[in-house]
């Protein structure tokens, strides 16, 4: 039974709607986009949220670690990702929507993965699986 | 946590597609009361029309330098075109009806299913079956909570508990169900008031849900659809893996296994 | 892989339990029980704790599965080891027997299970081949076929993080489960011959049997484990 990793040096903002149970979408600027590079410290690949997390400098080139939070394995895996996409010590370039209250981390919508591979995730993500089994387009 | 290793080789493997490239996708039925299946939630377009532009993109080319580490504002000039997150608001916007109340209890049960009417995004599934009794739609969304719908009954139970979808009894119509919901609880068992009827039927490849909701003197409509989705599954989505991540007091994540107060 | 017991026991079922509703007599070709009302709620009789083989022989652990279960023995109820006081699934066995309804829905296609411990569900497909699922699940995946009007049911694909039973008898991801279930004459009783088959943690498959009751008239409510245990709940 493996103990669920803790978060270090990170302070998430609360979700601010009850009604939202596991969508914490309102703690992210989704109008605002910054790119993240850093090193892979692990790739939770779990519910309700897979977790990338990073080590990234800050200013004065203090390695920090930073949470990205993602969708579920089900969405995910149907947009691409899997459960191996990210290993330790691979660099990644993330592309998140920043958390509302400044602090690091963020809502990952795209990234590459260490061999260069963009994933994201979203409406349409899977569209070439969907055009492949057959599925109309309306 | 799940532990993924590698798929048997007699499985194809397939981006994107839970089902190895195995289902395809065949029409549904033409039986307009056989709702028996996999739905996607339509709240954007179709497969191949989602937001801003083309999926994906190809990998990036090779000799291209590593990038520096940190932070920047901005999208890096190689990222593909965005596709774009499934809204969570309501199509007409607004807070979903009887959030409000839910509001009002003040706490958060984690894990817990959300207003359908406000939510049902993110690409994830409905699994509809049905026997005489009941019709139970599974919602992915929502870490797979059945709603069920009671056939055969005139009424809603008498002494009914509130629970968080409330109790749903259906009717056919012809080819439409109708469902009665009442008994919305909110995550921590406060009655809401709140009153909602669906009208579902199929269309074409869709089943629509035309909904009027009642809460607090205020009607509200909406019209969910869902994509007949046969080359899906939907999968188990155990939230209670994650949910300390979500444990927050004066700001500060507490691991809910070493709070004080909580027992070892 | 069946016991011998199992490969003999294929005759045709001639008479079929009524539950109030007409069964209809399959055609041939045409399974029998697809049509049976199994829809419940059912409520385990007598929780079998711990799990023990129908022929009251011991549990066949291996070294390794022994191993696993004082391991898990000592650490029964201990928050954050013991799995189930994290409100994650429990075994397929043991969550049949948890004092909490369920009810059967018998679809075309599918069969699904609906539980009120903790909103869980299971599907069973009929008569599908296998496919790629996302990964191993706490209740694997399920295929079933109807014989007569047994449902077999054969699960494999599961993760290894589930206890079998509430004093910890352990299992591998290499585990496989055979379920045939079936309507006592009644038609009140729904009785479970279970099949564990798991390499890593027995030298041999072994069958138990576990027993519903039918409770019409119940409700199966929604549940909320980490409510229900005090836990999940964000401050303010």
């Amino acid at each position: 039974m493996k103990r669920y990793a803790a978060m270090i040096g990170t302070v998430l903002a609360l979700n601010g709607g009850p009604a939202l149970a596991h969508h914490s979408a309102t703690m992210f600027d989704q109008t605002k986009r910054i790119t993240v590079v850093g090193t892979v410290k692990e790739w939770q690949w779990t519910n309700p949220h897979a977790w990338l997390q990073l080590a990234v400098p800050d200013a004065n080139g203090k390695l920090v670690e930073q949470g990205f939070e993602v969708g579920s394995p089900n969405t995910m895996f149907r947009n691409g990702f899997r459960a191996t996409s990210f290993k330790p010590g691979d660099t990644v370039t993330v592309v998140a929507s920043p958390r509302r209250d400044g602090t690091v981390g963020g809502l990952l919508m795209q990234a590459k993965t260490a061999s260069g591979v963009w994933l994201q995730w979203g409406a349409g993500a899977d569209a070439a699986a969907a055009k492949a089994a057959g599925v109309p387009t309306n | 946590m799940i532990a993924l290793g590698l798929a048997p080789a007699a499985w194809a493997q397939s981006a994107g597609d839970d089902t190895g490239g195995v289902t395809k996708w065949t029409p549904p039925s033409a039986d307009p009361r056989d709702f028996e299946g996999v739905w996607l939630p339509a709240r954007s377009a179709p497969p191949g029309g989602g937001g801003s532009g083309p999926a994906g993109g190809p990998p990036s080319a090779a000799a291209a330098p590593a990038p520096a580490l940190g932070v920047r504002s901005g999208r890096p000039a190689d990222a593909p075109v965005e596709i774009g997150l499934l809204d969570q608001a309501p199509a007409g916007g607004g807070a979903p009806p009887g959030a409000a109340a839910a509001a009002v209890s003040g706490s958060t049960l984690q894990c817990t299913p959300i207003d359908r009417v406000g939510g049902a995004g993110g690409g994830m599934s409905n699994l509809w079956f049905q026997d005489p009794h009941e019709i139970v739609m599974i919602s992915e969304e929502d870490q797979d909570i059945a709603r069920k719908i009671y056939l055969g009954l005139a009424t809603h139970p008498k002494h009914l508990v509130p629970q968080p979808n409330g109790n749903s009894i259906g009717h056919w119509e012809g080819n439409t169900l109708v469902v009665d919901t009442v008994g919305f609880g909110t995550p921590d068992g406060k009655l809401r008031d709140q009153h909602r009827i669906e009208r579902f039927h199929k269309a074409g490849n869709y089943l629509i849900d035309d909904i009027t909701t009642i809460s607090g003197g205020q009607v509200q409509h909406q019209t969910n659809r869902e994509m007949w989705r046969s080359d899906l599954h939907v999968f188990e989505n155990v939230c209670e893996e994650g949910y300390d991540r979500y444990q927050v007091v004066n700001g500060q994540v507490v691991n809910p296994n070493t709070a004080p107060g909580e027992g070892q | 892989m069946t016991d011998s017991r199992e490969k003999k026991a294929k005759k045709p079922m001639r008479k079929l339990p009524l539950a109030g509703l007409a069964v209809v007599i399959a055609a041939a070709g045409m399974a029998s029980g697809a049509t049976l009302d199994i829809d419940g709620p059912w409520q385990v009789t007598k929780p079998l704790q711990p799990l023990r083989p129908d022929d009251g022989s011991a549990l066949p652990f291996t070294a390794a599965g022994l191993a696993a279960f004082q391991k898990n023995h000592a650490a029964v109820g201990k928050d954050d080891v013991d799995p189930i006081t994290r409100c994650l699934p429990p075994g397929v066995s043991r969550l049949f027997e948890q004092p909490m309804p369920f009810s059967i829905v018998n679809g075309k296609k599918l069969v699904g299970f609906v539980f009120q411990w903790n909103h869980l569900n299971r599907i069973v497909y009929i008569d599908t081949p296998r496919f790629e699922p996302i990964g191993p699940a706490y209740l694997g995946q399920s295929i079933g076929t109807w014989d007569g009007s047994t449902l077999v049911i054969d699960t494999n694909q599961y993760n290894d993080t589930t206890w079998l039973d509430d004093t910890g008898v352990p299992h591998s991801d290499q585990l496989e489960t055979v379920e045939r279930l079936s309507l006592s004459p009644s038609g009140r009783q729904l009785i479970d011959r279970i099949t564990f088959t798991d390499p890593v943690d027995f030298t041999h498959p072994w069958s138990t049997t576990i027993r519903f009751r039918e409770e019409p008239g119940l409700i199966v409510k929604e549940d909320y484990c980490l409510g229900r245990v005090g836990k999940g709940t964000s401050g303010g």
